[in-house]
């Protein structure tokens, strides 16, 4: 797994390639809690994410929690169409906002 | 008709970075038995759930083997895993109360155990000789 921050006018953005399992989710965790301390608007890529499972899920989850928490904002892009399943099947692709492309997420941060 | 059957064996240990071995036998299954590559994902998935599963809360923290064994007939696979942790029955958490669940009391083991129940057609569970048997059932 790989992780790229960028950041721009519209909001922090989190590009993760690669597998999102229980061997690497912890870095992404890590990442992700640096990242929350100091955004509110976040956008996570997930255009070359593989793979994702319940210990990735749940750091989703967690990023989602926490924004909602300090009034953030949590967007998701580019999700593949088998990771996709994934989330529907945990149940909880309904509680994220899921855009096609960046900038369609961007025109939608407050 | 020529029946076959076809059967893969794995032992490895109780360890996170063991999965990457799983993963690798998975995959090379999938191409020797010709199985349905769009379903590879949903196996390898469920297989990660399960050994995620016994890796945080099955064993406190002596290594411990774990067998998977894959047995491949009639359109069918069907993976065993045996575990010697404190007894564990999946089936009988109720996965479906975990999903509804808000998602601050949500627990990730709770949405493993939902997503196996969901990519699977079939799964038993029993408690033998002091081991977790756990197995799961995929038609294609």
């Amino acid at each position: 797994m790989k992780i790229e921050e960028t950041r721009n006018e519209h909001a922090y953005i989190v590009k993760i390639t690669g597998k999102v399992d229980t061997a690497s989710y912890r870095y992404f965790e890590n990442t992700m809690l640096d990242v929350l301390e100091t955004e509110k608007n976040v956008l996570l890529d997930c255009t070359d994410m593989t793979y994702i499972s319940s210990a990735g899920i749940r750091v989703f989850l967690m990023v989602l929690k926490t924004l909602q928490s300090k009034n953030g904002q949590l967007k998701l892009c580019g999700i593949r169409n088998d990771t996709k399943e994934i989330f529907e099947i945990s149940g909880v692709s309904k509680l994220f906002e899921i855009y096609t492309t960046q900038l369609e997420a961007y025109t939608n941060f407050d | 008709m020529v029946r076959t059957m076809k059967t893969k064996n794995l032992q490895i240990q109780n360890k996170i970075s063991e999965l990457h071995r799983i993963n690798q036998v998975i995959d090379a299954l999938f191409m020797e038995w010709e199985l349905p590559v769009k379903s590879k994902f949903k196996v390898i998935l469920a297989v990660e759930e399960v050994f995620a599963n016994i890796v945080n809360y099955a064993y406190d923290i002596r290594e411990q083997p774990i067998d998977l064994q894959f047995l491949f007939e009639n359109e069918m696979l069907t993976i065993r895993v045996l575990d010697y942790g404190k007894p564990f029955n999946p089936l009988q958490f109720d996965s479906e109360a975990e999903i509804k669940k808000p998602i601050e009391e949500k627990e990730s083991g709770g949405i493993g155990i939902h997503i196996i129940k969901s990519v699977m057609n079939e799964i038993n569970y029993q408690r033998k000789n002091g081991r977790n048997i756990l197995t799961l059932k995929k038609t294609f």
